[in-house]
């Protein structure tokens, strides 16, 4: 069939076929190319070689493939090791190489020579940690790191270290101290795994640094707005989880149950400021007609709600009659129907008893009895 | 040889995601300056409207596959969503907004070419309308994704315009190239290679067509000759990097197929069509052919030339 008696004939097909026609031209060139490019590559007169530098190397997946062929065999580095019980320390998970450094290929970092099958030839020239011996290297992809980590309100001197290596005159602090095996499954950035506070304090210690070095606030960035005048051990005292907090030092006292309670149940994280440090700040009064912002005038922190406090006197200012055994009425027992305007007349909670009868049920109670005396002992003469 | 930070899949996705945005472009224009109508069948706009959706999904895929992430914790791409001091998370939007609008595109308009559909799935769907206004929701769709296409072309450029890291690649020319070069694949694939295969006379119709594709193909080697030129200029390893292209490894590559192929041949096929007014059936094919083949090289010779700087 000619190839025009072909198109043709595709015509006449249906015009959505077009769609697939496009795609499958798009696949051919991609094809093409594939086919092409080594062709093009085999064909090239000249063969110019890029400048061999490290990360031309580095980039070579592909160029490590010895180093797999022990390192991810324990049977391999124990058949090749000095002393087998040892070679548990150099094997490396073989997922590991799909961690962003772990792409960059061994001897990205290492160094050596990953297409050598015998061991010796493999580790000439073996780098065992680039950050202390080429610390430079690191910087050409990271070259711009933060002082401060907001994300895990860390404080880090990488700015420091930075400044140092660029100056030619590396400090002994390496990325490895704290970054460790970054190409081996371990990731301090994306919090697959972390760096324990020891390895930061067990450094400091070892370097002598000035004592307030081995202070939370040497690392920690506090997140509330009381940070700046308090250290962060201050409040906390525990080195395991940042709940555990002395309250000694809390501006305003914390009576009865507030001294059980989180910080964050009353404070917003992350200040600890902005409460007026009024009751209402955390909870909802009861009662909307009586009382304002200060529950405390009336009730006490470590008492139940249902109750008014004991040291509240101006309760017996308001109504004579609150004494006895009325203080051990729950507010509800007599304000059943609101905090204002409630009838003081005994009859209100009260019943005239039996023995009344005969015209006394006009006289008001307290005539005779008073709250603070038993019934039978106010009963007058006659 | 050169080691490179990407290979192949980077550079495949790249191309699809460049094409599949010029293909939409292309189908966009000819919808909203009415030039769709003025035939009766337009398979620009059938196929780059139903080519678009597909080629960006697949070049975004291979791009998944090629992130160490994405087959083993594809959740870990979720992530990228809210980032957004990094370029990678405008794309990631960019495509998001995009694919499914270029997929809206394809559905409506071979529905629009081919009204049975509506019918057949009324039968099964009788709450679906008699007709559907496709004018009117191309006339949205149109606009709101091509603007998307422009974004993800150009994100295809800045990807690798951030990289500090390789000199070649760390230039403004880069995206302003990716952005010709998916104008003009698109171009190439929708115009040339589709409108040739079904309906040649199309070629009469739109005649200043050429014209325009003349101007892009022209645009493309000169933003291609002004980031070799430059890279060489600032010596070091964006010199290497363009030499490797320029008289290289990649050399016959680059001078056979992107240039000659993919660049010069076309040019001089559409020159001949703006002044015949028209091209032949091969030439059309072997243009269209050439500018898409073009298209893949650029973007995998940048790749794959990438030589980072040393300390």
């Amino acid at each position: 069939m000619s190839p025009k008696l072909m198109l043709r004939r595709m015509r006449e097909w249906p015009r959505w076929t077009i769609i697939p026609i496009g795609l499958l031209l798009a696949g051919f060139a991609i094809a093409l190319g594939l086919l092409l490019e080594p062709a093009g590559y085999a064909l090239s007169p000249v063969k110019v070689e890029p400048t061999p530098t490290m990360p031309a190397i580095a980039y070579s997946e592909g160029l490590s493939g010895s180093c797999h062929d022990c390192h991810f065999s324990l049977s391999a580095l124990e058949a090749s090791a000095a002393d087998p019980s040892t070679a548990g320390a150099y094997l490396i998970e073989a997922e590991s190489i799909a961690t962003p450094h772990g792409r960059l290929g061994c001897l990205a970092c290492h160094g050596g020579d990953g297409e050598a099958a015998a061991k010796e030839a493999a580790h000439e020239g073996l780098v065992p940690d680039m950050s202390a011996e080429k610390p430079e290297e690191c910087l050409i992809c990271h070259e711009d790191l933060p002082d401060e980590i907001p994300h895990d309100r860390l404080r880090v001197p990488h700015g420091e270290i930075i400044a140092h290596i660029e100056e030619g005159s590396p400090c002994d602090v390496h990325c490895s101290d704290c970054h460790g095996g970054v190409g081996h499954g371990f990731d301090p950035v994306s919090g697959e795994t972390f760096c324990s506070m020891t390895v930061c304090l067990d450094c400091h210690q070892e370097r002598n640094l000035a004592v307030q070095m081995a202070d939370c606030d040497a690392c920690h960035l506090g997140p509330h707005d009381v940070a700046t005048a308090l250290t962060c051990n201050d409040c906390h005292t525990s080195t395991e989880t940042w709940a555990e907090v002395d309250l000694r030092i809390h501006p305003v006292d914390l009576p009865g149950k507030h001294g059980e309670t989180a910080c964050f149940q009353c404070h917003q994280y992350p200040d600890f400021k902005g409460l007026n440090n009024v009751c209402t700040d955390c909870h909802v009064s009861g009662h909307t007609d009586w009382g304002d912002h200060d529950c405390a005038q009336c009730h006490d922190a470590g008492a139940t709600w249902d109750m008014v406090a004991q040291t509240w006197n101006e309760h017996a200012e308001h109504w004579d009659q609150y004494k006895g055994q009325h203080l051990k009425v729950a507010c509800r027992g007599c304000h059943f129907e609101g905090y204002t305007n409630l009838d003081p007349s005994c009859d209100t909670c009260h019943q005239l008893p039996d023995s009344h009868e005969g015209g006394r049920d006009a006289i008001d109670c307290v005539t005779c009895h008073q709250a603070d005396q038993p019934w039978d002992t106010s009963a007058p003469e006659g | 040889m050169a080691e490179h930070y990407w290979g192949w899949l980077v550079a495949i996705y790249l191309f699809l995601g460049g094409m599949g945005a010029g293909a939409f472009l292309m189908a966009s224009v000819v919808e909203l300056s009415g030039m769709r109508y003025r035939i009766k069948y337009c398979p620009t706009a059938l196929v780059g409207a139903g080519v678009s959706g597909p080629l960006v999904l697949i070049g975004t895929v291979l791009l998944i596959l090629d992130l160490g992430a994405g087959i083993k914790e594809p959740w870990r791409i979720l992530w990228m969503f809210t980032n957004f001091q990094s370029v990678m998370t405008w794309g990631i939007w960019i495509l998001t907004l995009f694919i499914p609008l270029a997929f809206l595109y394809g559905i409506v308009e071979v529905m629009h070419v081919h009204p049975g559909i509506l019918s057949r799935l009324r039968k099964r769907l009788r709450f679906l309308p008699e007709t559907l206004p496709y004018r009117s929701i191309k006339r949205v769709v149109c606009p709101v994704g091509s603007v998307l296409a422009i974004a993800t072309a150009i994100y295809t450029g800045v990807l690798l315009s951030v990289v500090s890291a390789v000199p070649l690649w760390n230039t403004p020319v880069l995206p302003a190239l990716f952005l010709v070069s998916a104008v003009s694949t698109g171009m190439g694939l929708t115009f040339d290679l589709a409108a040739t295969l079904a309906v040649p006379e199309i070629h009469r119709r739109y005649n200043h067509m050429p014209l325009i594709h003349l101007i892009f193909i022209g645009l493309e080697i000169a933003l291609l000759a002004l980031l070799l030129i430059l890279a060489l200029n600032r010596g070091g390893e964006a010199a290497e990097s363009a030499r490797l292209i320029v008289l290289g490894n990649r050399s016959v590559t680059f001078w056979v197929l992107v240039v000659g192929f993919g660049m010069v041949y076309p040019f001089m096929v559409h020159v001949y069509a703006f002044a015949r007014k028209s091209h032949g059936y091969v030439s059309g094919i072997l243009s269209g052919v050439g500018i898409v083949i073009a298209g893949l090289f650029v973007r995998y010779l940048i790749v794959a030339a990438a030589i980072p700087v040393t300390v």
